[in-house]
């Protein structure tokens, strides 16, 4: 394995280790992990928009490819930096008209089209087809789902009597799906801590020379060392 | 036993981390093959891709980064494994800036396991500014325009890979592996119009919502979370990371529902002689 490969590898067991060390308590290790990450990812972004975006779509087609219909947009773009100017910021309106009319003349038809028509259609179909007994029991269970959870979110009618108690079964409608939604986010949650263990004990081996298991010991030993400076420090002088 | 009830509705949170770090660390050394069943979400996205013929078009948006690698990185491998024993083309492309290079890391190993050739059957495009319009310049006037030059600033237009499908009409199936909300985008300004296969995968996050999308036929099947892609990996008989990961999945989540249900135990223990504590005060 060549050195630049393992360096990457005990830095990265290292900030995990740093990340985790927030679970004992807040401390240096972690406020480094946290800081760094946020400096690199927007360091990382700032150089991708620069090369992959502004040096690959406009500086090279427009003065080297010489492509001036370029210096519209360029305009455009550079205008929504005068909202940093009291005086100009009505310049940028002009790009944010443009952006907004160009955006939503593109997506509202195409999100009613596909969201909300093709949802209404998907619910309501279904019930006049040729079904199996579950799929149509299933059918059934959604037109109700939906007719209640709706009646819940509307708010003209008090909820009271019918409406009150068709309200109620929204409720249950609602607490499943977020039962459901929150069970899959327990697993994701423990997915991402797997994926993090997994590397974990992949870079103990031999092969990475012991880059978690060494990083731990020392991070365990500097806390525990912190930890009796701080107490040292909190303790009334007699 | 009260005593030992008081005791765990107060427990440190320390020690369920380090409970939950002993379920998953355990069965990651020492695993215990779990059976995985294969859902009909997955089952559909396999079945779509073991029916192309060989050199048909696959197009792999990989829209994640590091904070959800766990989940949606092994299902990149295991759809390109699959893709690549297929002799299928692959086109890769990102619109999350931060996921670049881990694109770029699924299609370099993965090619280089099944011998596969940059340009004539595959390339990753990476990223570049321009979200929705990309995808509507792509579906207007053409891959090569939305990308002349791909992440190593090779041109695109002269591809093998992109023989006859240089447009997303061409496209035989897009599968989309989303940590947001670009399979919305992929539908809205993509198959609405251009009426192309879709399915997917997401994170375990988002998967309840992904049902919803499958029963409008926005996508015929999607890899939900760890699971997803350990059933997927299982359908393509090749063990790896989302395989080994579900024996720990599965501890750890007996591990919850037991502490969930004990200390619910604990909780209405404790509130009942609490209440007959009141009461005997009371009387």
């Amino acid at each position: 394995m060549d050195s630049s490969a393992l360096i990457g590898i005990w830095i990265a067991a290292g900030l995990t280790l740093f990340m985790y060390s927030s679970l004992y308590k807040d401390n240096p290790f972690f406020r480094f992990g946290e800081h760094l990450y946020l400096g690199l990812s927007v360091g990382y972004i700032l150089i991708r928009v620069i090369y992959s975006n502004f040096i690959a779509t406009l500086y090279v087609p427009l003065f080297e490819e010489r492509d001036y219909w370029l210096i519209i947009p360029s305009i455009l773009g550079i205008s929504l930096y005068t909202r940093f100017f009291s005086k100009l910021a009505w310049i940028s309106r002009i790009t944010f008209a443009f952006l907004i009319g160009f955006g939503s003349g593109l997506g509202i038809p195409r999100i009613i089209a596909g969201g909300v028509f093709q949802q209404i259609e998907k619910i309501i179909t279904p019930l006049g087809t040729q079904l199996t007994p579950f799929e149509y029991f299933s059918g059934i269970l959604i037109v109700i789902g939906v007719f209640s959870v709706l009646i819940y979110f509307f708010f003209s009618w008090e909820h009271k009597g019918l409406v009150g108690g068709v309200s109620k079964v929204g409720i249950y409608f609602v607490m499943i799906a977020f039962g459901a939604s929150f069970g899959y986010t327990v697993m994701g949650r423990m997915s991402l801590l797997i994926g993090r263990c997994y590397d974990l004990i992949d870079y103990s081996s031999s092969k990475y020379y012991y880059a978690t298991i060494v990083l731990l010991v020392v991070i365990i030993a500097v806390l525990a060392v912190y930890e009796l400076v701080l107490k040292k420090k909190e303790q009334p002088k007699t | 036993m009260n005593n030992l009830f008081q005791k765990l509705v107060n427990l440190d949170r320390r020690y369920i981390y380090i409970l939950v770090s002993l379920a998953v660390i355990i069965p990651l050394l020492y695993p215990l093959y779990i059976e995985i069943n294969i859902s009909p979400a997955v089952q559909n996205v396999y079945d779509t891709i073991e029916s192309l013929p060989p050199r048909s078009v696959i197009f792999l948006g990989m829209d994640f980064d590091p904070a959800s690698k766990a989940e949606l990185y092994p299902m990149a491998e295991a759809i390109l494994r699959h893709a690549f024993r297929k002799n299928l083309r692959v086109i890769g492309m990102t619109f999350w800036v931060t996921g670049t290079g881990l694109g770029e890391k699924a299609f370099a190993d993965i090619a280089k396991e099944t011998s596969r050739e940059y340009g004539e059957d595959y390339v990753y495009l990476g990223w570049k500014a321009g979200g929705t319009s990309l995808l509507i310049l792509m579906g207007e006037e053409g891959i090569p325009s939305a990308f002349p030059v791909d992440h190593y600033g090779k041109d695109t237009a002269s591809m093998p890979v992109l023989e006859n499908a240089k447009y997303l009409k061409n496209i035989d199936y897009l599968v989309e592996l989303a940590a947001g909300s670009t399979l919305g985008s992929y539908y809205y300004y993509g198959k609405l119009k251009y009426k192309f296969k879709m399915g997917g995968g997401c994170t375990g996050v988002m998967a309840a919502s992904w049902y919803n999308l499958m029963k409008i036929d926005w996508i015929n099947g999607f890899l939900g979370g760890l699971r997803g892609a350990a059933e997927y990996e299982k359908l393509i008989k090749m063990s790896d990371k989302a395989t080994k990961g579900m024996d720990a999945q599965s501890v750890t989540h007996m591990l919850i529902i037991m502490m969930i249900i004990l200390c619910n135990i604990a909780y209405f223990i404790g509130r009942a002689k609490a209440n007959q504590t009141k009461g005997g005060n009371n009387g």
